[in-house]
């Protein structure tokens, strides 16, 4: 097969990256990405985008170890070049924080993110209602400029966007060799999965410039992460809500929370609400498929449900199904060979 | 009871404010005036960056590390309190980097969670193999001068926009106590020559993604000529000159290319941010704080002065400690003239 035609459905932080890695390494494919939605309008746009990994359950720890270290090396080597700021990639430390003491006190990323170590008492006085805390440096993005990165990475190494909405996937036999499904939440309607739930996250966008470091408390509800220009305030994980819009109770509930946290946020101003569905999964669905019809074969890379750890195992899964797309692409000329013969 | 104080950068007013809040209540007849040149936001204490760091050696003051501690300890309590944001204060956290292994430094137990870096993290600083990792507070004098302005002038406390010639000049008017805060001009009040100007020039950039504060240090050029990073919360800070014996307050173009291609070095996605401003200033460095009383006599006149300046490249780091440690001086005056019994002033 010459020229392979790769079609990624999906222009999200997966979606994007995906197609990059495709690009990357498989330099004889012609990539075209496919999306009914681009930044700034996708679902990976409200994320904060910080890397503290969430733990999928279905899949093996050294698998999420490895996604999160290769997804931590490619982004730390953007934080310290001249890219970094148009990339919107750059450092931030600060504190996880627990009421009561967790059962695992080293999770399984503490090496990877940078100076991991406990909290001292000092560092604890400042958060009277918890007993427990680690402090680390880690990688935060904001998103719409990293995915505008992205893009512009695309289009340099000829990669071809368009606005479209697949309906399903087989529509794209007759055009593309194969397809890489990085839908996210879409792929509940796009390809029937009932496993992928979505888990609505309402976030504050505000401006409160000197907030230089991250808060999160342990339970994953009630976070601070500083980015470029405005800081993000969270949050919710409400199991299978579909609603985008925002709620003003949970607005105000978000403020108060971060506000006990950090009482200087009580001087924030301009906040904007964003709402998000985490395409939230057992495991991320990182496999082939093969789809037929009448006799015709079009083969699939599955590569979603991230859930609310997309952007810190990104680079990772997209390396992944870039190795998936040339294993298909062998398969391809496997049989190919075969039918000559 | 009138006091003069002469000065209005962060000592002058910190000073005062700390005077008045621990006076006023004991000698109601108690009067204070401030007297300075120049204002907020055109004094020294202005132009600095505003990061609560000490030098790396304290050079056996004691004392001074003493007033250091006692000025994190307060701002710190000052965390949590609505003022924060008007304060201009906020907790920071960041990086130190050497060329070689260093002693810990003496306020490595007033910052928070202070620990050695670690090798992945050296990685961020070619050229750099050994450095420390800490959080610590910042404190912008633009908005703080304002606060404590605020703050003084709700309490009664009267500013004049006037250059003092001569401790006589107030002391013949009437005041019983100058407090003498005129920082690195104060040789022109009385002959200091141990006090002189520690010429500093930065770039003030817009650089929104820098979390950090970077401090890079070169023990063989000194303290502040090595390139430093200080993001403020409108402004990232670009510094990284130290300039003994020079009195230029003009920016220098040679100076700009040193600031401007170290930190970018440094940094390389500096390279992108945009320059929104550029100053110069001195540092009033002395070898030691001036912190003492003194009896200034002219004709028929006499009057307690209290000097309070020298503070050279760590004034918003002491302030608070030193600003104290004048009230008690304050208050030994006080006691003398049998206006207020006190109880035994703590060293």
């Amino acid at each position: 097969m010459a020229a392979p035609n790769v079609a990624v459905v999906g222009a999200g932080l997966v979606g994007l990256s995906t197609a990059l890695c495709i690009a990357e390494t498989c330099p004889s494919c012609s990539v075209t990405v496919l999306s009914d939605q681009f930044s700034p309008n996708t679902m990976s746009d409200v994320a904060a985008g910080i890397l503290i990994p969430h733990t999928y359950p279905g899949t093996p720890i050294h698998v999420q170890k490895q996604w999160l270290k290769e997804t931590f090396t490619y982004l730390f080597a953007i934080s310290n070049s001249a890219e970094a700021s148009e990339a919107g990639i750059h450092l931030v430390s600060g504190w996880q924080v627990f009421k009561n003491t967790p059962k695992e006190e080293l999770p399984f990323w503490s090496d990877v993110v940078l100076g991991f170590r406990p909290m001292s008492k000092a560092e604890l006085q400042k958060f009277p209602q918890h007993r427990f805390g680690q402090a680390f440096t880690t990688l935060k993005c904001d998103c719409p400029p990293y995915l505008l990165w992205l893009e512009k990475r695309l289009k340099a190494t000829g990669v071809q966007m368009y606005t479209r909405k697949v309906a399903d996937l087989w529509e794209l036999h007759s055009e593309y060799n194969i397809v890489v499904n990085c839908a996210g939440i879409g792929a509940h309607q796009l390809v029937g999965d009932e496993k992928l739930f979505p888990v609505r996250g309402q976030v504050l966008q505000v401006h409160a410039p000197w907030v230089k470091n991250f808060i999160r408390d342990g339970d994953g509800l009630t976070y601070i992460y500083p980015g470029i220009h405005r800081v993000t305030l969270g949050g919710t994980r409400e199991k299978e809500s579909w609603s985008l819009s925002p709620d003003p109770g949970t607005t105000k509930d978000i403020f108060d929370r971060c506000c006990s946290l950090e009482p200087s946020l009580r001087g924030a101003q301009d906040i904007m609400v964003k709402v998000g569905l985490r395409p939230s999964r057992w495991c991320v669905r990182l496999q082939r498929e093969v789809l037929s019809q009448g006799g015709v074969k079009l083969p699939v890379v599955h590569n979603y449900g991230h859930g609310a750890g997309g952007f810190s195992v990104h680079r990772g899964t997209a390396k992944e199904a870039a190795r998936l797309v040339r294993e298909c692409i062998a398969a391809l000329q496997g049989s190919t060979s075969k039918a000559k013969l | 009871m009138r006091v003069a104080v002469i000065g209005a950068g962060v000592i002058g007013l910190s000073t005062a404010l700390c005077i008045h809040e621990q006076y006023h209540g004991l000698v109601p007849s108690l009067e204070m005036e401030v007297y300075a040149d120049r204002r907020t936001p055109h004094t020294t204490s202005d132009g600095a960056a505003g990061l609560w760091q000490p030098y790396l050696s304290d050079h056996g003051n004691l004392q001074e590390t003493l007033w250091n501690k006692e000025t994190f300890d307060y701002l710190l309590g000052h965390l949590g309190s609505p003022a924060t944001k008007e304060m201009g204060l906020f907790l920071i956290s960041g990086y130190n980097l050497f060329t070689q292994p260093v002693p810990d430094p003496s306020w490595k137990n007033i910052v928070l969670g202070f620990r050695n870096l670690t090798p992945k993290e050296l990685e961020l600083f070619p050229g750099y193999s050994y450095g420390w990792f800490n959080t610590a507070l910042m404190l912008e004098c633009r908005r703080y001068l304002p606060w404590l302005t605020e703050r003084l002038t709700q309490r009664g406390v009267k500013f004049f926009h006037k250059k003092v010639e001569s401790f006589q000049e107030v002391s013949g008017d009437g005041v019983d106590v100058v407090i003498n805060c005129t920082g690195v001009r104060a040789g022109e009040l009385q002959p200091d020559p141990e006090l002189q100007p520690g010429r500093g020039q930065v770039i003030k950039v817009l650089a929104p993604w820098v979390k950090h504060f970077i401090i890079t240090h070169n023990i063989e050029s000194g303290i502040y000529n090595s390139p430093y990073v200080i993001p403020g919360s409108e402004l990232t800070v670009l510094g990284g000159i130290y300039q003994h014996g020079n009195w230029n307050e003009e920016n220098s173009a040679q100076d700009h290319k040193t600031i401007w291609e170290n930190c970018c070095r440094l940094l390389p996605a500096l390279q992108k941010a945009k320059i929104i401003e550029e100053w110069s200033g001195l540092r009033p460095a002395r070898p030691c704080v001036r912190l003492e009383r003194e009896t200034v006599r002219h004709g028929h006149f006499q009057a307690e002065v209290i000097h309070n300046y020298g503070h050279g490249g760590f004034g918003i780091t002491s302030h608070w400690g030193c600003a104290m440690a004048a009230a008690r001086l304050f208050g030994s005056i006080l006691q003398e003239k049998k206006l207020a019994s006190l109880p035994q002033p703590r060293l």
